[in-house]
């Protein structure tokens, strides 16, 4: 599906609070989850054939993508845990999620997807291979990898 | 700390991505009524639904395409007073992040974009009070100086470019074809210092939003670092007075 660049716009105004939303609980910065939100939809304004079947599935693994490129990006854990939660993401503290951005940050990029989608998004195996284009096996396989390397993590800590 | 993968951060029975599905009409009309019959009987994923619905309204789609750190640091450039410097070139490349995303959505990844700002030709130099603006767009591969009225696309970078006859503080406003008005540069809350040279390029790039219609800058050249925010105001709603010490020059493009 390519969208029209007045559909881009649409989009923007019906699903934008989609990923701001996501964005603000993933890089725990109001400033970064803004900047997410635009360079998501610029990213679509490039590229507006990417979209694909599914907006809403598009707009979920490109926040995803994003925001974990840029928590890899940011040079210390010390600036992970500084980096100002501006409200709490669901049920979890920030403290909690500081240190899942922490642990994001390490994993490589499949796992850590498979982790936010099933830990901090709460979709179920099939949800999250939908996302991924894997089966649901390959799912539970990157999540027990993850599971692990935060053990581990909790280990030397 | 306990391992936050043990166990499920999400607080619902459903996923987020279910909810937003749910809220966006787009689950089919018996899952939709499964989720429904749940609600009715599960105060936390009511309460949960709740906090997905949309609450503040989004700010307008404008993206600045250079990277965040360059953008942060012209920011603080700005901020800390530093001014704009004659000669600079600056790039403006796609996010590193962009890369990966398209391979991952099976598209061909971009090539590297390079926009960079060229001296002007002798005979584009203006005479009288001096002052100017300037702007550059790169459609895809290719990078032209904009001449007014051009016609640009959704999604095309551009880039500012002032001519100063002194040094003082300049900013960059815009109204856009819904008439609301923003500031493009800088991004303080203050007209930014620059010193006096030839087309000097703001250190910041914007990406067109999917708006189209025409669009009206109003670049400012003034003796002191006003306050943007009520010039903003004014300007959206027609009735910018210029305030002492500062001039005004005009570029109009239109967005097909």
């Amino acid at each position: 599906m390519r969208l029209s660049s007045l559909a881009i716009g649409q989009l923007y105004r019906s699903h934008g609070h989609v990923v701001l939303r996501r964005a603000r609980i993933l890089m725990g910065s109001e400033s970064e989850a803004q900047e997410a939100l635009q360079e998501v939809f610029a990213a679509l304004l490039r590229e507006p054939e990417a979209v694909g079947s599914s907006a809403l599935g598009w707009l979920y693994r490109a926040t995803t993508h994003f925001c974990l490129n840029q928590l890899r990006n940011r040079r210390t854990g010390a600036r992970l845990l500084e980096a100002a939660a501006p409200r709490p993401a669901h049920g979890a503290s920030a403290e909690v999620m500081a240190e899942v951005r922490s642990l994001l940050s390490r994993l490589p990029p499949d796992v850590a997807a498979a982790a936010v989608y099933h830990h901090v998004d709460g979709m179920t195996h099939t949800e999250v291979a939908g996302l991924l284009g894997c089966s649901r096996r390959q799912v539970g396989y990157l999540l027990e990898r993850a599971r692990l390397q935060a053990a581990g993590a909790e280990k030397s800590a | 700390m306990n391992n936050p993968f043990a166990e499920s951060l999400w607080p619902a029975c459903y996923s987020g991505l279910h909810f937003d599905r749910f809220l966006l009409g787009e689950l089919s009309k018996g899952d939709a009524e499964e989720l429904r019959l749940h609600l009715a009987g599960c105060a936390r994923c009511t309460a949960c639904l709740e906090s997905l619905r949309p609450g503040e309204p989004l700010p307008p789609l404008r993206v600045a395409a250079t990277g965040a750190g360059q953008a942060a640091e012209a920011g603080q450039a700005a901020g800390a007073g530093q001014a704009v410097g004659a000669g600079q070139v600056l790039a403006l490349r796609p996010r590193r992040w962009t890369r990966p995303l398209a391979a991952a959505a099976g598209i061909a990844a971009a090539a590297s974009l390079l926009l960079v700002l060229r001296a002007p030709a002798p005979s584009e130099r203006r005479k009288g009070s001096g002052f100017a603006l300037a702007m550059y767009v790169q459609h895809g591969e290719a990078v032209r100086r904009a001449a007014p009225g051009e016609s640009v696309a959704p999604g095309d970078a551009v880039r500012f470019a002032i001519t100063a006859p002194a040094a003082g503080y300049v900013a960059v406003l815009t109204v856009d074809p819904e008439k609301r008005a923003s500031i493009y540069f800088p991004l303080g809350d203050r007209a930014a210092p620059i010193s006096a040279g030839l087309d000097l390029a703001l250190p910041q790039g914007t990406r067109l939003d999917a708006t189209t219609g025409e669009e009206h800058l109003t670049a400012l050249f003034c003796t002191a670092p006003v306050e943007l925010a009520p010039l903003r105001a004014a300007l959206e709603q027609g009735a910018l007075q210029l305030p002492d010490g500062c001039q005004e020059t005009h570029l109009r493009f239109v967005k097909r």
